[in-house]
């Protein structure tokens, strides 16, 4: 039988709402034009990640659709593609979940790696396949790198 | 799959098809938004625009704090050198007196010989000055968001530049804020001229820091050091305007170092057309000088 999740406050919805948003902002910031050089990493999925895995009842699909939805909207490059991904990462992230009793730390972490990586190269293949500007694979594959760090 | 908010009220059957539903829904939605980007939707971009002038102001409070940091790390690399600074920077503002009057001088020259020709004058080029509030946000475009949009009379093509040189141009224009597609993005181009031969290229970015030049009509004719500006050619950008040097002419194709530095980069001049003008008199070409400075 599915489990029914439990009945949580209001606080615990807003949380993962506002860290994810801090996390959007931070990437909007010029504060990263000096550091251009640098893999930037995706603060965002790493937040929906963390809550994903730790309380993932307290972070509705619908959370994830609007905030993703919303950080694309702001910034530049392609809009729902990454909105796209990242539902369908964060669902398999929240199936994974349900097992963590019976996972080490380092597995749990390995997982996450292999999701970073796998959204940044679904990312990089479909703007590929549609003939959309596309950063280089090696980009994708640092920012993915500086997820995983982070 | 866990079904919970916002279906909870429902029985757990119910709750688990909602949620199967409002699911795909997301999934739907977010793949025909894409397919309206890739199709460069005007509405899209419209909306688009409108949601970045609603975040403007929280994005500009932020970047507030996000320049001090980078001030922080100006300050630490330029302390270390500050007399050798302090004396460079010396040596420039005496080397940018002569130029200014020698820029006077030219341009009187100038309305007089227009003056005696009857010629008409090109657009007058205005510029209106804005603040860099918000970067791109990903790896996707190397763009900056700027706090003025078309109440300031800015239009989507229009040329930025910062004191050093060309910056990029305006890509998405909203009502307030607009975003500036830099030179180093690998979907922006440039018709330039090359040193004393001005010798025809295209600037193009390739998401590097020094773009490269193709389409060159006659590479032996440029060397190492020589000036790149705008060429004018198609209507992209005015002519004359400075891009950088020719940075280095090893591998497939030259590349320039821009003139502007993006890693400093706090605000922008975005130019705009005003109408056309005859020349009646020299003393009306001639622009009002600049305000005295306390450095002057």
């Amino acid at each position: 039988m599915r489990l029914m999740t439990p009945r949580i406050g209001p606080l615990a919805y807003l949380t993962p709402i506002l860290v994810g948003g801090v996390a959007a902002l931070i990437g909007l910031v010029p504060v990263g034009l000096r550091f251009a050089d640098w893999p930037a990493p995706n603060l965002l999925f790493v937040v929906l990640a963390l809550w994903c895995a730790r309380r993932e009842e307290a972070l509705p699909r619908v959370t994830v659709f609007l905030l993703v939805l919303t950080y694309e909207a702001l910034r530049a490059g392609p809009i729902g593609l990454e909105t796209l991904i990242l539902l369908a990462a964060t669902e398999a992230l929240r199936v994974a979940a349900e097992n963590r009793a019976r996972r080490a730390f380092w597995l749990e972490w390995l997982l996450f790696a292999a999701a970073a990586l796998a959204v940044e190269l679904c990312i990089w293949a479909a703007l590929t396949v549609t003939f959309a500007p596309s950063p280089t694979l090696s980009d994708m594959a640092l920012r993915a790198l500086a997820a995983i760090l982070a | 799959m866990r079904f919970g908010f916002p279906f909870f009220f429902l029985s757990p059957r119910l709750a688990k098809n909602a949620t199967l539903i409002f699911f795909g829904v997301m999934l739907v939605t977010a793949f025909l938004l894409f397919v309206l980007w890739r199709t460069e939707n005007p509405r899209l971009q419209a909306a688009r625009a409108s949601l970045m002038d609603a975040a403007a102001p929280t994005i500009e409070a932020l970047a507030g704090g996000g320049n001090a940091i980078g001030a922080l790390f100006d300050d630490l690399e330029s302390y270390a050198d500050l007399q050798s600074e302090n004396a460079r920077l010396r040596r420039e503002l005496r080397r940018m007196s002569g130029w200014r009057d020698a820029a006077h001088r030219f341009e009187e020259e100038n309305a007089r010989l227009r003056a005696l020709n009857n010629a008409k004058l090109p657009p007058q080029l205005s510029f209106v000055t804005a603040d860099v509030i918000g970067a791109s946000g990903g790896p996707y475009q190397r763009s900056v968001v700027v706090n003025i949009g078309r109440d300031d009379g800015v239009a989507d093509g229009a040329p930025a530049m910062d004191e050093a040189g060309l910056v990029g141009r305006v890509v998405g224009a909203g009502e307030e804020a607009s975003r500036v597609l830099l030179l180093t993005d690998a979907t922006s181009r440039a018709p330039v001229l090359i040193g004393e031969a001005r010798v025809r290229a295209l600037l193009q970015g390739d998401n590097s820091d020094r773009p490269n030049l193709q389409a060159l009509l006659d590479p032996e004719a440029i060397s190492v050091g020589d000036r790149v500006i705008t060429s004018g050619d198609g209507g992209v950008f005015p002519s004359g305007l400075l891009v950088g040097r020719v940075a280095s002419l090893d591998g497939r194709a030259p590349r320039v170092a821009l003139a502007s530095d993006y890693r400093r980069l706090l605000f922008v001049k975005v130019r705009y057309a005003a109408r056309d003008t005859q020349t009646p008199q020299p003393g009306l070409i001639l622009r009002p000088s600049a305000p005295q400075t306390g450095a002057n």
